[in-house]
């Protein structure tokens, strides 16, 4: 059997080629694996959980190295103040099918045909206030709730202002329209195993008419968490990790079908309009063709394209 | 198990192949001095249709392509001797003595010049057996010829990034010789005679044909002043495939043109695989141990991902 005897062109990709793309990926674009808080761009930024593993190119270029998030509120605070945080993930292996690098955890059960196992490390850091912050947090937020109250007498002074205390050290510099963030005294880690499975397939995109590849998540699990009896704290971190990886992450990481073509058909598109032709390539027919398209099996991701050309 | 596999079936690659043919030409001119006259030439040259052929033995046949001149124009510059025909005194059979009028041609060795289109003439045709070779280009370091840098520009091949490239490298070059009809001889002949023809003095009259009984056919003086031994369409075949050498050029060209100059597979190292940002620079990674193969149905490219 060849790679082109159920269509014109083929290309795959070894789950240790992903792994390195994977690692190429962490070191020359961080941003996609990193999300902090402003306040780790400055005085926190010995504190990430993680240091950050960048290229000396990312490193010379000032370009991000993670990804700034607003801070994470908290609530029922009289006015909106945040505190610093950051999630980074610092380690991901993938698995293709049959699965015989990665161990799943029982939750997610045996790698199902065509799926592909994910293992990733993420870590969760929260800049806690130090103990005096605390204090005058407290002095400050009673002052602005007073303030409130206050503000519904008559004789109330409207100059009086939540806000007015915003140069208060407690807080660290920033958006004046974004809510205050409580300056960290510490920044307090976790770190977490998650698992996952996923399966890879065509997606269209808007103003693209060739489709593109997308990875979409089947489930994930966390390991670290237990509890006894078990309660809905683990389930709450996965449900949240999950929205993080199929918000945040995959889509990002979408390629177009020509890329995983790695070029093969460049020259036939660049040369087809001088006699008048254009080529396109078109995913082979499931089950028509093919009986997947595209395929994760024998520890490889593989696609296989068609050719359309037609006169322009 | 290498990280990269790409596969192209025969028709893909055939069809990528034929259009790298199609787009391009060579533009050969040259001169050369012969003493007693001067030739030179300008032709251009272009491949078309043959079939490629994906071979068993991890070789690739392009067979029967099509190598036509689209110019080949020809350009002959002989200075013409003069020539003293008539004239001489004898003695008269009644007495006395009888001088025959003279006529003196091509007085001062005027010089004569014809360019005539042979590419209506010659018809080549191109067969080549070629394996894949990889190469690594280096804008920094990587030979170029200047030729190759026009048809790069033809194409719009980008000649800025380091990259992979695969060649059909060439093993044999089936060219057929130039080979011109006796019609292409005819041509210069007829071109010859026009030329010289308009040198002769108005006026000859009836000494016109004692002047071509003199001199022999227009023809006849060609091949004299050419030193053109028998047949002018073996001679000018001559002409082109040796002592202009125009023969090995295009083989030089082909081997060039398929072995060094137009990869029909070539992949940038680093390689993109997310596109830069306002903000973030472009995710490359480097490619490695690049090897491209073929066998009777497919040509399959592996390649590594690098640390």
């Amino acid at each position: 059997m060849t790679f082109t005897d159920r269509s014109p062109l083929y290309a795959a990709v070894h789950e240790d080629g992903i792994n390195r793309m994977l690692r190429h990926l962490r070191r020359q674009r961080p941003s996609l694996f990193n999300y902090a808080t402003v306040g780790f761009t400055q005085y926190l930024r010995p504190l990430l959980c993680a240091p950050i593993d960048a290229t000396d190119q990312v490193l010379a270029s000032g370009q991000p190295l993670f990804t700034t998030e607003q801070p994470l509120p908290v609530i029922g605070a009289v006015r909106p103040i945040g505190l610093e945080f950051c999630l980074q993930v610092t380690d991901a292996t993938v698995d293709l099918h049959p699965g015989d690098t990665l161990t799943l955890p029982p939750e997610l059960g045996t790698l199902a045909d065509q799926q592909f196992a994910l293992r990733a490390s993420a870590c969760f850091g929260l800049g806690c206030p130090a103990d005096g912050t605390l204090r005058n947090l407290v002095a400050e937020m009673e002052a602005a709730a007073a303030a409130d109250i206050l503000a519904t007498r008559p004789t109330a002074n409207p100059q009086t202002s939540p806000r007015s205390t915003s140069t208060s050290p407690a807080f660290a510099a920033g958006d004046s329209s974004a809510p205050d963030v409580v300056t960290a005294g510490e920044v307090i880690c976790f770190c977490l195993q998650v698992f996952g499975v996923g399966h890879i397939q065509w997606t269209t995109v808007a103003g693209d008419p060739e489709p593109w590849l997308a990875t979409r998540l089947d489930g994930l699990e966390v390991v670290d968490i237990e509890t006894v009896p078990p309660s809905g704290l683990e389930d709450i971190v996965e449900c949240y990790l999950k929205q993080v990886v199929e918000l945040g992450i995959l889509p990002r990481l979408i390629q177009p079908m020509e890329r995983l073509m790695f070029d093969v058909t460049r020259m036939l598109q660049d040369n087809a309009p001088n006699v008048g032709q254009q080529v396109t390539l078109v995913p082979a027919a499931v089950p028509a063709d093919v009986p997947h398209n595209p395929a994760v099996e024998h520890d490889e991701l593989r696609v296989y394209v068609k050719i359309q050309a037609r006169r322009r | 198990m290498p990280h990269l596999t790409v596969a192209a079936s025969e028709a893909v690659f055939a069809k990528t192949l034929e259009l790298v043919v199609d787009a391009v030409g060579f533009e050969p001119a040259g001169s050369h001095d012969f003493g007693a006259f001067r030739a030179g030439y300008d032709g251009r040259l272009v491949l078309a249709g043959g079939d490629v052929e994906l071979r068993s033995d991890g070789t690739i046949r392009l067979h029967e392509l099509d190598a036509r001149w689209e110019k080949l124009e020809l350009r002959l510059v002989l200075e013409l001797p003069q020539l003293q025909i008539g004239g001489g005194c004898f003695d008269g059979p009644l007495g006395g003595v009888v001088c025959l009028p003279a006529v003196t041609l091509f007085r001062g060795s005027p010089r004569v010049a014809v360019t005539i289109d042979l590419a209506p003439f010659v018809r080549h045709e191109l067969t080549l057996v070629g394996t894949p070779r990889v190469d690594y280009f280096d804008p920094a370091t990587s030979p170029f010829t200047e030729r190759c840098q026009q048809v790069h520009t033809a194409l719009d091949i980008d000649d800025t990034k380091t990259q992979w490239r695969v060649y059909c490298d060439p093993q044999t070059i089936d060219f057929d010789p130039f080979d011109l009809a006796d019609t292409a001889g005819d041509l210069l002949v007829d071109a010859f005679s026009a030329a010289i023809e308009a040198l002769l003095p108005p006026g000859l009259g009836v000494i016109r044909d004692a002047v071509f009984a003199a001199i022999g056919s227009i023809g006849d003086l060609v091949r004299t002043l050419l030193d053109i031994p028998d047949d002018i369409a073996e001679w000018l075949s001559d002409l082109f495939n040796v002592s202009f050498g125009l023969f090995n050029l295009v083989l030089q060209f082909v081997a060039d043109f398929f072995g060094r100059c137009v990869s029909f597979y070539q992949l940038d190292d680093p390689y993109p695989v997310f596109p830069a940002t306002d903000t973030l620079l472009a995710v490359s990674v480097p490619i490695e141990d690049l090897q491209a193969t073929v066998d009777d149905l497919e040509l399959v490219v592996t390649a590594n991902v690098g640390e």
